[in-house]
């Protein structure tokens, strides 16, 4: 039997808006399997930001089960999940969404000094080093461009060592050469850091640096373009 | 040639204003509330405000027994002439001493003086203080208005209007019975162990109101603020004379002082308003500048940003002050008065004090808020129209890139060492420090808000400080004028009668021991002395009585001094005695302390300066020899040790000096010398039961009515009535004014969670638990608190003491309230605590999700 590192079973989200059901996720059975790299694609819309944000805990579903690293999401309560993304889950927002206040390599580190855990610093330069980050570890995000705030977010996604990284939109906010480089950077640390990835695009190109593309319509997989090698 | 017409897009504006007010109920109703507090709270301080002043100017005119602010010894013609002619006066009127009623049938000493008001005096000046009158004025030679008190001290019960009664009296050099016809009776506040007598009556006394024994002269003036300068010109123009003394009431003569402090608790009050409503629209317009950005993509200009948000001030500002002043009024007329009537405060003539409405009030309360809402409206709109469409839409609040970026070059500049980061200072720490420091940063990364937020919790907190600490001192205030602060104080009532077999002993030994026998007293303290001559030498005595004579007399020394020198019996004094610990009193109370061992063994005394201008230097050194009363050959000598003004220790004041001395002396000059007074101090203070048993003793014996008391239960009772609710209105104002202040930060504080919720959102996103993001908010709301508590104990403690000091003509110790303060603080705390709790909760419903997509900076 195969092993997932995630695994979701008829997840489904359905939410009101006004006198209308939007069903934003309508039955999904999504697994990915350890060290994995998926790209998620779809239309506006499609559902694709919302199983993420089931994925990384977020967002609770409407029916349907989540397993992240053999613990399912269902039942636990928020603290729990809380505490769940900062161990298990590092995350990589289109907004980098780094705590304005802290330095960067204080954002780097806070969930793991908010996990009252011993910061690995070897291990934190490295992918400081890794990211072309150490000269700028002390500068406030609003000191960085686009790029390195990026960079930034991907380290403190790496940094607590979390069994999964879910990427939305990285490169959203980029321009195309700002972000093939932070997508290309992200690979790299990503096989040279063996983690898993999950990522959200809009773009083609992006999608074929993937291991395997899954693309959602109407808060569906469609069945047959999910394959690439 | 292009010619620009006015686009007429008012009503659209309008419509959209309304629309955007609709939209947003729940930010337009605390923008409203904001306003209508705001003016609720202008209109109803100023109001009840207005309302306690008025109470307090009661008060004195209640312990002062008229509506008057300067009170003059004495009046000549010439004076009278200088007081008409000026413009600065209201109005004036004599109120002259015409006698005392020596004894009747019941009482041989009523102690009851005869007085005789002017038609302005009686009518005007003394009216506010009276609540009943019945009867009129004395017309007739015969005819007196009384007081039932009066009446009761000279033995007569149940008398009426149109009832007569027979008594001796004395004024001037008379001294005859007469029978007297009530022709009104009347109570209330001031001269009440008084008949008052007609100006017949008076005349026929041949006193002159020019004499300073006689002639009291009551001056209220129109203009309630004067100066010091103004104050000395006037008793520069009345050209007084030696004898003379003009003093101005207290309030009067610290009006500046009072308006000054006035208007500081007015400016902080007003910047308290200003700091709600700044704060509430600074927040409302920052948290729409999306939506703005939004019209002006769809191009609408900054003037028509400008006129719609102008537009959408109006209607909060409108509807806001139309509440407030309607909340406001509705306190101010029904509410209080219900409380007034509840503490039994009657609202009638002579003690009215109905709060009132005063347009000026009104037009200044509309004025304050509408600049407030004005001003803090003007910068929110700014920020609307100078932000591009793009930037507008990625505004945010809290976020201040520029300034961060600054801040971080400025920490790199000043060469300080980096936070963490650095492979030789990075440290591990704790999730507690982390979030700590998270708190911190969020206080000081925009210390501008930081600041507005903590001053407008800190001029709340510093207004009820400052009331907290005037009301406390205004409670303290005991108004204990006895001596040596006793809680009794009884004196001999002959010691007014004319002839000298008339003073007798009436608290003999007998008295004392019954008095010491009561378990409630715990220190009996008689003063004891002898009637004495001071015979005429050169060196003192002729020096003494020419200052005396030219201070006093109206009469040359020279016309009497050789009666002086040849019968002394006509000039007599008193030796009084006192105790250690009264002469410990005395010269803690001198400027210039008298040698205690010296004067315990009767070796030097002290002279009572009975307002005559010598310097304790002038006499001090000199001797001073007294003879008792009617036996010249038995004589004692004294080094005169110096000069005190404290009149507790005089008995029977002649021209001669009252010669103080320790009470052993007096006791060896004297074969028997009278007690004149005794303090009495009580086991427990205010204890009724024990002063209830003294009286009952002194009551019972053969001189059950020749002695009078008083008391400090006696004195709180009048203060306390005078005081009416003054007390409970200040409180009022107090709490509202603590309860806007907390408001205030709770709006803040709320509104900042709220402009937030991204950045918390991101936070909760990265591993942040609930419980961790709530530590966070508290330990800011408590640095918050902690900060606006150190602005209220430097800059609220100062302005406080400067207000209490410029009102302070009491004198009184500045002693902050430590209970109202320790409340407050807990209070705060409690508030700083539960608030971020509850604004996080509030947005924690909403979930992570929604907001995660925002940009943060």
């Amino acid at each position: 039997m195969e092993s997932w590192i995630v695994e979701t079973r008829g997840l489904k989200k359905y939410y009101r808006l006004g006198d209308h059901i939007v069903r934003a996720l309508d039955g999904v059975d999504f697994t990915v399997r350890e060290q994995e790299f998926v790209a998620i694609i779809g239309r506006s819309g499609s559902g694709k930001s919302t199983l993420l944000h089931m994925v990384g805990g977020l967002d609770t579903p409407t029916e349907g089960e989540v397993m992240v690293a053999g613990r399912s999401l269902s039942g636990m309560t928020k603290e729990e999940l809380a505490i769940f993304r900062r161990r298990k889950v590092g995350f990589i927002f289109q907004n980098y969404n780094l705590v304005p206040d802290l330095n960067v390599y204080e954002n780097v580190v806070l969930p793991i000094e908010l996990d009252g855990k011993r910061v690995d610093r070897e291990f934190t330069a490295e992918i400081l080093d890794v990211l072309k980050l150490t000269e700028k570890r002390e500068a406030l995000p609003g000191m960085l461009s686009g790029g390195q705030q990026q960079r930034a977010a991907i380290a403190r996604a790496l940094a607590s060592k979390p069994a999964i990284i879910l990427a939305d939109e990285p490169t959203g906010n980029l321009d195309t050469a700002s972000g093939h480089d932070v997508l290309g950077l992200l690979k790299v640390v990503a096989k040279q850091f063996q983690q898993t990835l999950v990522l959200i695009t809009h773009d083609q190109d992006i999608a074929q640096m993937a291991d395997r593309i899954v693309c959602i319509e109407d808060g569906q997989i469609r069945k047959g373009r999910g394959l690439h090698a | 040639m292009v010619f620009m017409l006015k686009n007429n897009n008012t009503r659209v504006l309008t419509r959209m204003a309304g629309r955007s007010l609709k939209s947003g109920r729940r930010q337009s109703v605390t923008m409203i509330l904001a306003v209508l507090l705001s003016a609720f709270m202008l209109f109803g301080v100023f109001t009840v405000g207005m309302t306690y002043f008025k109470m307090q100017r009661l008060q004195n005119i209640r312990l002062g027994g008229g509506e008057f602010d300067a009170i003059m010894y004495g009046v000549t013609d010439e004076q009278l002439r200088t007081c008409r002619e000026n413009p600065d006066i209201l109005r004036f009127g004599v109120h002259a001493v015409s006698g005392y009623i020596d004894e009747t049938e019941y009482d041989n000493t009523p102690e009851v003086t005869l007085m005789w008001a002017d038609e302005t005096c009686w009518n005007e000046i003394m009216a506010p203080a009276r609540e009943r009158v019945e009867g009129h004025y004395p017309v007739e030679e015969d005819e007196v208005m009384v007081t039932e008190y009066a009446l009761e001290k000279c033995g007569f019960h149940g008398l009426n209007v149109g009832d007569t009664f027979t008594a001796v009296y004395g004024a001037g050099a008379v001294k005859c019975e007469k029978t007297f016809r009530i022709s009104g009776i009347w109570e209330g506040f001031g001269e009440k162990s008084a008949f008052y007598v007609s100006e017949k009556f008076y005349e026929q006394t041949g006193l002159d109101p020019a004499d300073v024994a006689s002639g009291r002269f009551l001056i209220d003036f129109r203009q309630k603020l004067i100066s010091q300068e103004e104050q000395d010109a006037f008793i520069a123009s009345m050209n007084l004379g030696k004898q003379q003394r003009l003093f101005f009431t207290v309030d009067f003569a610290f009006s500046v002082q009072i308006l000054t402090g006035i208007a500081g608790l007015a400016l902080v009050i007003c910047l308290c308003a200003y700091l709600l409503i700044y704060n509430i629209m600074y927040l409302s317009v920052a948290g729409n500048i999306r939506y703005y950005g939004l019209l002006q993509t769809i191009g609408m200009t900054g003037r028509q940003i400008c006129g719609l948000i102008r537009r959408q001030m109006f209607l909060v500002g409108g509807i806001g002050l139309a509440g407030g002043v309607l909340l406001g009024s509705g306190v101010s007329f029904l509410v209080v008065p219900s409380v007034v009537k509840s503490l039994g405060i009657r609202m009638g003539k002579g003690g009215e004090i109905a709060v009132s409405f005063h347009p000026l009030i009104l037009l200044l309360t509309l004025l304050l808020t509408g600049i407030t809402v004005y001003i803090a409206g003007r910068k929110p709109a700014k920020i609307a129209v100078t932000c591009s469409p793009m930037e507008a839409l990625g505004y945010r609040p809290s976020a201040d890139v520029r300034r961060r970026g600054r801040l971080g070059g400025s920490r790199r500049k000043a060469g300080r060492q980096p936070r963490s980061g650095c492979k030789d200072t990075v440290r591990d720490i704790s999730p507690s420090a982390r979030i700590w420091r998270m708190a911190k940063e969020q206080i000081t990364k925009d210390k501008r808000k930081a600041g507005i937020v903590m001053l407008s919790l800190a001029a709340g907190m510093s207004v009820f400080l400052c009331i907290a600490t005037l009301l406390t001192s205004q409670a303290k205030r005991e108004y204990n004028y006895n001596f040596r602060d006793f809680d009794m104080v009884v004196k001999n009532s002959t010691m007014r009668k004319e002839e000298q077999e008339e003073r007798v002993q009436i608290f003999d030994q007998t008295v004392l021991d019954r008095l010491d026998a009561i378990e409630g007293v715990a220190e009996t303290a008689p003063l004891r002395y002898a009637e004495i001559t001071v015979p005429w030498e050169p060196e003192f005595a002729d020096m003494w009585m020419r200052e005396f004579y030219e201070t006093w007399m109206n009469i040359p020394y020279e016309d009497e001094v050789e009666e002086y020198k040849e019968f002394p019996e006509n000039f007599g004094s008193s030796l009084v005695g006192i105790s250690k610990a009264d002469f410990e009193a005395l010269n803690a109370a001198s400027g210039e302390p008298v040698d205690e061992e010296e004067f315990l063994e009767g070796k030097t005394c002290l002279l009572y300066r009975d307002g005559l201008e010598f310097k304790s230097s002038d006499v001090t050194g000199k001797s001073v020899t007294c003879a008792a009363y009617g036996d010249r050959t038995h004589t004692q000598t004294f080094e005169i040790g110096g000069l005190v003004d404290v009149n507790d220790y005089t008995a029977l004041l002649g021209y001669p000096p009252t010669i103080i001395v320790s009470e052993d002396v007096v006791r060896e000059f004297a074969e028997e010398p009278i007690i004149y007074k005794i303090g009495i101090r009580y086991r427990e203070e205010y204890d009724a039961k024990t002063e209830a048993e003294i009286l009952s003793v002194l009551d019972a014996g053969p001189h059950g009515k020749d002695y009078s008391y008083e008391s400090r239960i006696e004195m709180k009772k009048e203060v306390e009535k005078a005081q009416g609710n003054m007390m409970e209105i200040g409180i009022g104002i107090a709490l509202i004014l603590a309860l806007i202040g907390m408001m205030n930060y709770v709006n803040t504080f709320v509104g900042n969670i709220r402009s937030r919720r991204v950045e918390i959102a991101v936070l909760e996103s990265i591993g942040m638990t609930g419980r961790q993001v709530k530590k966070m908010l508290i330990l800011e709301g408590l640095l918050y608190a902690g900060g606006a508590w150190v602005i209220t104990g430097i800059a609220g403690t100062a302005a406080t003491y400067w207000i209490y000091q410029s009102m302070n003509y009491t004198g009184a110790e500045f002693v902050i309230p430590a209970v109202p303060l320790l409340c407050a603080a807990v209070i705060s705390v409690l508030i700083c605590i539960s608030v971020p709790a509850i604004a996080y909760r509030e947005i924690e419903k909403k979930g992570i999700v929604e907001y995660i997509k925002m940009p943060v900076c």
